[in-house]
């Protein structure tokens, strides 16, 4: 692993060096269901929650939020509303999807207890190929596919955590020795090269990452390992780190493989479902859901688990759509912060159309703008102002989503990139953007989900040159600060 | 930094083995784990007799595995308890702390002996049960290699009493070349595997083997034996087979009996035959007689433990039984601790001194001394009671309170001396009584002679009692001396009365140094010895014991030597040089034991003169009596002369055992005439080796087998015969010279290699290219066009076709 990623990744935590997403001293919980017992992969886990209300709280992402930051300079509080790209509310289609990850982990660790026969002899037979889970198998593949921005990829990361730590070490369970390390979830993007050797690799090298060890990536450096090899080097890697779940995103990606490559790479999903008894969940756009379309065979096996569509709500009056905005509305960092009306309410959705991402993309938008402008108010006029002015690409998106038109929304998913990538043109956009990515990548350290990133970039602890730029902008028109600390201030985002 | 996870290892499990499972669940090249592990590369030291890298392995295993227990993993994980099994527990116990303080196995392995097993530590290659892979499988989900399976001269299961397996007949025996860590039955073979047996044929009897299996995965789970002397009880056994004379060992019935028992083939087979060129093996010998606490192999003992016993077990329980009546709270009782558990050791023993005596290893007589030093009272046995008669005992008991000496009483009873001593023993203060009861009475009877000598002249003096009654005059100094000055005070001399006296000499003892001081008082007295005496204030015999002992010469008085008369004298000085007892001398010239002194310390080397000719003279005698015995019996052995005379023998044995030896020399039992053969045919090893690594080598040479260096130690390996070369290189001279012949050297290995593969290549047409050959010969392109010109001129040999576009073809 690369020294100044691995600085970046890890804390010093009782003169121990561990990583924020290993759990090296699990707890271990008693669960009622005879399957259940004696099992550590399933001790260890959170229990499920007893209610909606529970299940919800710990999917919910709040930002941090203090009432006295309304008091604090404009300078300042212009890089605050930021912090809502973070933000995740669950609803109950949410709560159900949750439900039924968590559902399908359980049992996949049901089967797999290491603690029996079955189990061991999984674990010792798992690069076999051929080897077979016990008769029964619980686990499931399931879909999660939704229109992009609708927060799929968000939930899944908000679900994780609700299950347990990414990376469990244990060394005694009940007085029974049990040295092994357990990987709750493996989650990647299907790669662009997508056939399974890059699939094995892939994970390979992020169960390298999760364990902070240099172990399987080696192996796949090695250019004389066949497909065979890689095939079973991943399947032993599933099976010797009890991975709980498989999650490819971008399932979508999968169209850029040939129809070989494809069947390739769904035979081996199968096979390790099968096999191994891990369930696995694709997300996607409605493209995935389109490739495979063409196969209504193979479409069956990947979506026995469930489809779980995230549907963008139909209109204002939705009712999870206005808890979304009531809940959203309370994050506002001006000084004159108005109570949500039902204009505003309207004027929110007109402006996204029900997709989160960009609901609450324009909120921070007009927020910033507002507290730049020094009107320290959001309300309708001000968000449809924004709207139009900065969120010209989306435009027609947003105007072929109110019309519905199906034509249109078949490229929805080129649509979009394209869109956020001009939306990216603009000054203030662009640096709400970077701040987001950065955010978010933060997060997904923390939940151990994406170490590596694509451009292998070094995660920054805090907002880079670019938001520097922002800060120096907002300053160089404010003059309500203080000399003093606004040369201060200037003079270390000059420094950086 | 600890590795991510290890399998927890299952009911005795070799280390090998969680390796083996280790690389087969994580898929992660062998190298990888067990240098990360051990941090070394080296996956032989794992499947050893003794695995190492112990110490390094549990500092690298996740935290809360069982075997970062070092003595966990040794003492459950690794054959260690069946090599230390008959040893002591603290023996043992080093062992394994050595083991666990050592990376290098091997110096641990060599400290244990294990070299020495003829059939082998460890096997070769690490060795399974098809029985058990099926119950583990179906109970665990995984099989393993079992430590029970891996010892020495193990060739089934002890469980299932079928033939181990060490690998497949078609990939080979574990571990297989480029598959490494393996777990059992799991090789390259796509379909079930074919495993390879151990042994094609039996050596012999299968219950005999099944029963050395059986007893071998006891000991390997046992803690170790509970017989403090292993040695001692098998001795034991041995007599109570009938299998000794007295209590030597007969070596060739036991021989005999352990070909019975085991079969000469699987002795054969083990490398420990109880035939040596007509004789009991050494090894037989080596066991039984060996009083020192030498390791020797633990088949060793357990063939003997066979011989005598079922079981394991049944010898664990029959000489504990005997065993544990010499335990004291859980202790056993060494030879150094008998004296203090003396008491308890009779209680257990119900007062038998002759139990206790055996127990202990020491005669009855000393035990009995030590019970009447410490004042034990040993209750008579009712059989000596009933011997002796209660009339009889009451008897002999009153005499001895009266203090009747007990030579009187023995005769006067007609009893032994060791019938008086365990009267005595029976009531300890009874010796006590008749010693008071005797000092007295010999008390009253010397003042008697004092009074009657004062009452026969009144002008009695010291030096007259000295003269006339010395011993009298000797025990009244000694023992009587407040009431010898009283009745008979000293008379002082006018030039003692008016010798200079030191200060406080009167109330102050002798100071030490007078024995320095000794030749100056002798010259300032003028030899007087009584001057001297007084002078320093001791006796007179003290000071002539030191003169004499010191080389001083005391000339002898002018009185004496008048007294004496010269003619007297010169008799006296020539029957003391011709080393006539004192007492004769004495007798003879009716001169007192002073007088004697004196001369002796007026002439000083007539003392050592004297002392010599005595001893030569009784040398002669003793060696006259046992030239007489020889005489009148040719045949007479020591044990004749024992009987017939022990003093002679027992001074042959300790003065002259030169002589002894040469004139009767030891017979051994069941040994032949002639000198002992050599334990080892060194040149019939040489050559049964010469011709194994003859074969190797052609093998290794054939272009059949895959190429392979031809080293010196590889060889050796395979030959089975490293340790004893490596032992005595120079004792195989004929392997030497063939190894010396054959060894390659790397570019050699490379020549050989390169040849071989174009004359494999132009034996089926193929043309020479240079990645053709690098392929072929397993040499990388960069080495081969080192070794162009060889390529060139091979192919052109055999001709063969050099691809036009290779390497080879081109003019650079």
């Amino acid at each position: 692993m690369r020294a100044g990623r691995r600085l970046q990744l890890l804390v010093i935590c009782g003169g121990r060096q561990v990583a924020e997403w290993i759990d090296n001293s699990p707890v271990y919980h008693d669960y009622p269901i005879e399957e259940f017992r004696d099992n550590p992969l399933i001790a260890c886990l959170k229990l499920p929650p007893k209610d909606f209300e529970e299940a919800s709280l710990r999917l919910f992402r709040f930002p941090k939020f203090k009432e006295s930051e309304r008091d604090l300079d404009s300078t300042f509080r212009a890089l605050l509303p930021a912090r809502l790209t973070q933000f995740f509310v669950a609803n109950r289609h949410h709560v159900e999807i949750f439900r039924h990850v968590q559902r399908q982990i359980l049992g996949g660790y049901s089967v797999r207890n290491p603690m029996t026969q079955d189990g061991q002899q999984l674990l010792h037979n798992a690069g076999t190929p051929g080897s077979r889970i016990g008769p029964v198998n619980p686990s499931k593949i399931s879909f999660v596919t939704g229109l992009s921005g609708q927060g799929k990829s968000a939930l899944m990361r908000a679900i994780m955590p609700a299950v347990g730590p990414a990376v469990i070490q244990h060394s005694n369970f009940r007085e029974k020795t049990f040295t092994e390390t357990q990987i709750l979830y493996l989650m990647r993007n299907v790669p662009d090269q997508c056939g399974p050797k890059a699939l094995a690799k892939v994970f390979g090298d992020h169960a390298d990452e999760m364990l902070q060890k240099n172990l399987y990536g080696r192996m796949f450096s090695d250019r004389s390992m066949t497909r065979t090899d890689y095939v079973s080097t991943l399947r032993k890697i599933v099976a010797n780190h009890h991975v709980g779940v498989l999650i490819l995103d971008e399932f979508q990606n999968l169209s850029l493989a040939g129809t070989v490559g494809q069947q390739e790479l769904i035979a081996l999903l199968v096979n390790i479902r099968d096999e191994l008894g891990v369930p696995i969940i694709l997300v996607g756009t409605y493209k995935a859901a389109d490739v495979l379309a063409g196969n209504a065979c193979t479409a069956r096996r990947l979506v026995e688990g469930g489809f779980h569509e995230l549907k963008r709500p139909m209109s204002a009056e939705d009712e999870d759509w206005r808890v979304f905005c009531e809940i959203a509305w309370n994050y506002q960092w001006v000084r004159n912060p108005m109570d949500l009306s039902e204009d505003i309410l309207a004027v929110l959705y007109e402006c996204s159309q029900g997709i989160t991402g960009i609901m609450l993309t324009v909120f921070i938008a007009a927020q910033i703008e507002a507290i730049d402008s020094g009107e320290e108010k959001v309300d309708a006029d001000l968000l449809r102002k924004v709207y139009c002015r900065r969120f010209e690409p989306l435009h027609n998106i947003i105007d072929a989503l109110r019309r519905n038109e199906q034509a249109f929304l078949n490229r929805y998913d080129d649509l979009y990139m394209k869109a956020f990538s001009q939306l990216k043109e603009d000054q203030l956009l662009g640096r709400v953007d970077v701040i987001k990515n950065q955010m978010t990548r933060a997060h997904e350290n923390q939940l151990g989900i994406d170490l590596l990133t694509d451009r292998g970039k070094r995660i920054p602890s805090r907002p880079d040159k670019m938001a520097g730029e922002l800060a120096a902008n907002v300053l160089s028109a404010s003059t309500a600060l203080p000399d003093v600390l606004t040369s201060s201030l200037v003079r270390r985002v000059v420094e950086r | 930094m600890r590795f991510h996870f290890f399998p927890a290892p299952a009911e005795g499990e070799t280390i090998y083995s969680g390796f083996c499972r280790c690389a087969e669940r994580s898929g992660l090249p062998q190298g990888h784990i067990v240098s990360a592990l051990t941090g070394q590369r080296h996956m032989y030291s794992l499947y050893g007799s003794l695995p190492g890298y112990l110490k390094t392995l549990a500092s690298s295993l996740p935290a809360g595995h069982p075997w970062t227990n070092l003595e966990h993993s040794i003492r459950l994980h690794t054959a260690m308890p069946y090599y230390t099994y008959f040893d002591s527990p603290m023996r043992r116990n080093e062992a394994v702390q050595a083991l666990a303080n050592n990376d290098f196995s091997q110096a641990v392995g060599m400290a244990l002996g294990l070299t020495q097993y003829r059939c082998g530590a460890a096997p070769k290659h690490p060795r399974f049960c098809i029985e058990c892979n099926r119950e583990d499988e179906a109970a665990l989900g995984f099989s393993y290699f079992r430590r029970e399976h891996q010892l020495p001269a193990v060739v089934m299961c002890w469980n299932h009493g079928c033939v181990l397996s060490h690998g497949c007949r078609i990939c080979g025996p574990y571990p297989i070349p480029k598959r490494g860590l393996s777990m059992p039955d799991r090789c390259f073979c796509a379909d079930e595997q074919s495993p390879l047996h151990v042994v094609e044929n039996l050596p012999g009897d299968l219950a005999i083997l099944k029963w050395l299996a059986c007893e071998s995965a006891f000991m390997v789970s046992a803690d170790g034996t509970r017989c403090s002397c292993v040695r001692a009880a098998l001795r034991r056994q041995a007599m109570n087979h009938g299998l000794c004379r007295g209590s030597h060992p007969v070596y060739s019935d036991i021989a005999t009996a352990l070909e019975k028992r085991f079969g000469v083939n699987i002795l054969n087979w083990l490398g420990y035959p109880a035939w040596t060129n007509g004789r009991p093996s050494a090894w037989i010998r080596g066991l039984l007689h060996s009083v020192e606490e030498r390791r020797k192999p633990t088949i060793v003992f357990l063939l003997f433990v066979g011989l005598f016993n079922s079981s394991v077990g049944a010898f664990e329980a029959s000489s504990t039984d005997e065993s544990e009546k010499s335990r004291l709270c859980g202790n056993t009782i060494g030879v150094p601790k008998w004296r203090a558990n003396l008491p308890r050791l009779l209680a257990i023993h119900s007062f038998g001194l002759a139990t206790v005596a055996h127990q202990i290893g020491v005669s009855k007589y000393i035990v009995a001394a030590e019970a009447r030093r410490q004042g034990t009272r040993v209750p008579l046995s009712i059989r000596a009671a009933t011997r002796l008669g209660q009339e009889k005992l009451e008897s002999i008991r009153s005499d001895l309170r009266a203090g009747l000496p007990k030579k009187e009483v023995q005769k006067k009873h007609r009893a032994s001396e060791w019938d008086i001593r365990l009267i005595e023993l029976d009531m300890p203060r009874i010796g006590d009584a008749r010693e008071s009861a005797a000092a007295k009475k010999t008390l009253d009877a010397h003042r008697q002679r004092v009074l009657d000598m004062i009452a026969s002249g009144p002008s009695t003096s010291r030096s007259k009692l000295a003269e006339t009654s010395p011993g009298i005059y000797r025990y009244m100094l000694a023992h009587d001396t407040e009431w010898f000055e009283e009745t008979l005070p000293p008379r002082q001399r006018e030039w003692m009365a008016n010798m200079p006296r030191l200060p406080g000499m009167d109330s102050v003892q002798p100071s030490s140094d007078w024995r320095t001081e000794l030749p100056q008082l002798f010259a300032t007295y003028s030899f007087g010895l009584a001057a001297v005496a007084f002078r320093i204030g001791v006796s007179q015999e003290r000071v002539a014991a030191e003169a004499r002992r010191q080389g001083i010469r005391v000339p002898l008085s002018i009185r004496a030597a008048t007294r004496l008369g010269q003619e007297k004298l010169e008799s006296i000085r020539s029957d003391l040089c011709a080393g006539l007892p004192k007492k004769e001398v004495e007798k003879k010239h009716r001169a007192g034991q002073w007088t004697i002194r004196l001369i002796e310390l007026d002439t000083p080397g007539i003392g050592d003169a004297r002392k010599s000719v005595a001893a030569k003279r009784m040398r002669d005698a003793h060696r006259q009596r046992v030239l007489d015995m020889k005489t009148t019996d040719p045949n007479a052995s020591r044990v004749t002369l024992m009987e017939a005379s022990s003093a002679t023998y027992q001074y042959m044995l300790e003065q002259d055992r030169e002589w002894f030896e040469k004139t009767v020399p030891q017979r051994r039992r069941g040994a032949g005439p002639g000198k002992r053969a050599r334990r080892l045919d060194r040149g019939q090893l040489d050559s049964v080796l010469a011709e194994k690594v003859r074969d190797i080598i052609s093998e290794l040479k054939s272009t059949a087998h895959r190429r392979k260096r031809i080293t010196k130690f590889g060889v050796l390996r395979r030959a089975g015969g490293l340790a004893k070369y490596m032992n005595a290189p120079t004792e195989f001279p004929a392997t030497k010279a063939l190894l010396t012949e054959h060894a390659e050297s790397k570019t050699d290995y490379l020549v050989r290699k390169i040849r071989w593969a174009v004359a494999e290549m132009a034996t089926h047409g193929q043309a020479i290219s240079t990645t053709g050959l690098r392929r072929k010969a397993g040499i990388s392109a960069s080495l081969l066009r080192e070794y162009k010109q060889l390529v060139l001129e091979t192919a052109q040999e055999l001709a063969a076709n050099v691809d036009p576009r290779s390497f080879f073809a081109q003019d650079t």
